[in-house]
């Protein structure tokens, strides 16, 4: 598939999270330094740099600002009790390794909240990583977040800082976001030999829907094979029994956006056996509707149902009922406490 | 019943319509333009007496003048502005009159939410025969969430106003100022028409709809469902109707409320209106002598679903409800004889429609 079509839907990640903070949902003290740059550079990476902007910053309804509110919370959720679990008992500390990370700033708030003993590599495409590269450098805050030198004097033009970046890995020593398509499993499998054995945990936020059946299950092998300690967390649509699926197939299809993947594992189970038989052993997995009812403090809920009025019940069911999130745990045990569905 | 529209209620004096003045202060057809008047004269009703036992008679003026917005909406093109402002004058003239738990005959063809879905709505007279050979009854929700809520709400008005007798518009809770800010009408009528004049006058038309219908006395139909501070037909009577949808209390539960499988009344997720149980709906089916509560508001991915051991059914009618949810819809047939029958539907093919230009809806990606 096309990078440039999988990249665009990072700025549907992105809008979402930006109607969150607007809507009071979540804070992202990060989020205004991404959008900067965006504002700055979208127009050096597309012709329509104006609609993408625009598009951007489209007002959400509440059902989807639900559904993006419970997406974020619940991998914060997972991040945080697998750095509660491992960050001390770990004597290398432990690593965070996000799969097709865009424009995710999460990166930022858990280098800022630990500043020792954790690790962040966000891998995405080379065009997708000088763009944030280029946000991060020309932008003091998250140059100090992430550890790097900031340079006054090395962006008097836009432009010409801009296009004098390369496509190379931006390196600190506590983060790293490294250029890499996922698909060339050759690259991946060197890199990832190369990382010291430690709890990692793997983050692959609707990432694996965009890959066909043979790219994905060379992926998961590959992450299997050669990280030792290892959870894996993947939140991806599910295609389900009904006409959402193939409903979403065609509209998605209008963006040249195919998702192979969909109604071959169109089911909890099926995805479950999926992943069981790349060879994880341990495999945990819910709907994200279930997740919104289980894994949230009560008076969170009332927090979040008092926000916006949500006239949507029933399409919020459906459309969560369509999003999964399964975590793969290997080499190690991860006591996490959450609740899954049992009956997979 | 006799609605005493003089006396506002508290929340109606806040939210008084604002259509043109107040069309019971004056006499309608004064201020009407010369090709859309009405033949009868009501002026009794505007000092609070008698009303007129059977609706407004219309000129043949205005029945030519309806027909041509019709076809003009037929083919998904919304009216003027100045031609939805003698609509809405028109219409209001029809659904003043209208009671609060409107009468309607079998046989009859009832519908859920359109949710601004035309051209599923065209698909829906396909399906269910054309108006006014069939007669038809619509529980609400015409607006908001599709693409096309002006010539959707604008198309059942006009048929209204041209046919009052063959077919009953009752309100949703989207027809209602508040909600359709946040769901799109607002939008739309901004986008198509460059201000909010036109969702003004609609919004304000919405204040008049019948909130229930009650089909041979057996069938009770509305939006949404029962009520905690309601238990018999005739205290929905009683309600004056004429103003926004309140955020509480028994107007606001029968556009708002749920079936439930918990038994007694249970707090909304939606966070306004109630849910009941099979309880609560057999003892109003019981004390009112109806067989059966239809409701549409929740989407349904049959098109249709009984509840509460079929004292209860929710009929809904927006296939693929927002381009997205892949449901079927439905219609219910009632006949002569009380027979039911339910024609379920899918989204209808646009010809000519290019699919690329058509806008994708949301997803998490």
């Amino acid at each position: 598939m096309d990078e440039q079509i999988i990249r665009s839907t990072d700025n549907d990640a992105l809008s979402c999270r930006y109607s969150l903070t607007l809507n009071t949902y979540i804070t992202d003290p990060y989020l205004p330094h991404i959008l900067t740059g965006f504002q700055k550079f979208l127009k050096y990476e597309t012709t329509a740099p104006r609609r993408a902007l625009g598009a951007l910053t489209k007002p959400k309804l509440p059902v989807i600002n639900r559904g993006s509110f419970i997406r974020i919370r619940s991998i914060d959720i997972i991040i945080k009790r697998f750095i509660d679990q491992f960050k001390e008992s770990s004597k290398d500390g432990i690593r965070i390794l996000n799969l097709g990370a865009g424009s995710d700033t999460r990166a930022f708030d858990i280098l800022t909240l630990n500043k020792e003993k954790v690790e962040v590599i966000e891998v995405d495409f080379p065009d997708s990583v000088k763009f944030k590269k280029a946000t991060i450098l020309d932008n003091q805050f998250l140059s100090n977040v992430i550890g790097y030198p900031f340079d006054n004097e090395a962006h008097r033009s836009d432009e010409k800082f801009y296009h004098g970046l390369d496509h190379t890995e931006l390196k600190t020593e506590r983060y790293r976001l490294v250029p890499m398509d996922l698909r060339e499993t050759d690259k991946l499998k060197s890199f990832l030999s190369e990382l010291s054995v430690k709890p990692t945990l793997i983050i692959s936020e609707c990432m694996l829907c965009y890959l066909n059946t043979l790219e994905s299950e060379a992926l998961l092998t590959t992450l299997h094979e050669n990280i030792k300690q290892g959870v894996l967390a993947i939140y991806d649509p599910l295609g389900g029994e009904g006409g959402f699926g193939h409903v979403m197939i065609d509209n998605l299809r209008l963006r040249n956006l195919p998702l192979t993947t969909l109604l071959e594992f169109n089911t909890l189970k099926k995805y479950h056996t999926r992943l069981q038989s790349i060879g994880f052993n341990k495999v945990e997995i819910d709907h994200m509707y279930n997740i919104l009812n289980h894994w949230l403090p009560q008076d969170e809920i009332r927090r979040i149902s008092r926000i916006e009025f949500l006239d949507e019940i029933e399409e919020l069911k459906l459309l969560l009922e369509h999003y999964c999130l399964s975590l793969s745990t290997w080499g190690i045990t991860f006591d996490h406490g959450l609740r899954f569905n049992d009956s997979v | 019943m006799e609605l005493d529209q003089d006396v506002p209620m508290e929340d109606a004096v806040e939210l008084e319509p604002t259509l043109d003045e107040d069309p019971l202060s004056t006499t309608p057809s004064a201020d009407y333009d010369s090709d859309v008047i009405f033949m009868n004269n009501d002026s009794a009703n505007q000092q609070g007496m008698a009303k007129p036992t059977s609706l407004p008679q219309l000129s043949g003026s205005n029945i030519s003048q309806l027909d041509q917005w019709i076809e003009h909406l037929s083919k998904c093109q919304p009216l003027s502005e100045e031609s939805v402002k003698s609509l809405c004058k028109m219409a209001v003239d029809v659904l003043q009159f209208e009671e609060n738990v409107q009468p309607v005959n079998v046989p009859v063809t009832i519908c859920g939410d359109v949710h601004g879905q035309f051209h599923d709505l065209m698909e829906l007279f396909k399906i269910g025969g054309p108006c006014p050979d069939t007669n038809y009854l619509f529980m609400g929700d015409y607006v908001d969430r599709g693409y096309y809520s002006v010539e959707t709400v604008s198309y059942l008005v006009c048929m209204k106003v041209r046919y009052p007798n063959r077919i009953t518009i009752l309100r949703g809770n989207h027809e209602s100022r508040q909600i359709t800010q946040v769901y799109g009408f607002y939008d739309e009528c901004l986008r198509k028409y460059g201000t909010s004049n036109v969702w003004k006058m609609f919004t304000d038309l919405f204040d008049y709809f019948p909130i229930t219908a009650l089909v041979d006395n057996k069938i009770f139909c509305l939006h949404g469902g029962l009520s905690p501070m309601i238990e018999t037909i005739d205290q929905v009577r009683e309600l004056n109707r004429i103003q926004e949808v309140p955020h509480e209390g028994p107007m606001c539960d029968l556009l708002w409320s749920d079936p439930d499988d918990r038994g007694g009344w249970g707090i909304s997720p939606r966070g306004a209106g109630f849910t009941f149980g099979q309880d609560i709906s057999e003892q109003f089916n019981h004390t009112n002598g109806l067989s059966l509560i239809a409701r549409a508001h929740q989407l349904v991915m049959e098109g249709y679903s009984w509840s509460h051991q079929e004292s209860v059914v929710t009929i809904f009618s927006a296939p693929n409800y927002c381009y997205r949810c892949g449901n079927q819809a439905a219609i219910m047939e009632v006949d002569e004889e009380h027979n039911r029958q339910f024609l379920q539907y899918d989204p209808s093919v646009r010809p000519g429609e290019p699919t690329v230009t058509r806008k994708t809806p949301d997803y998490f990606l």
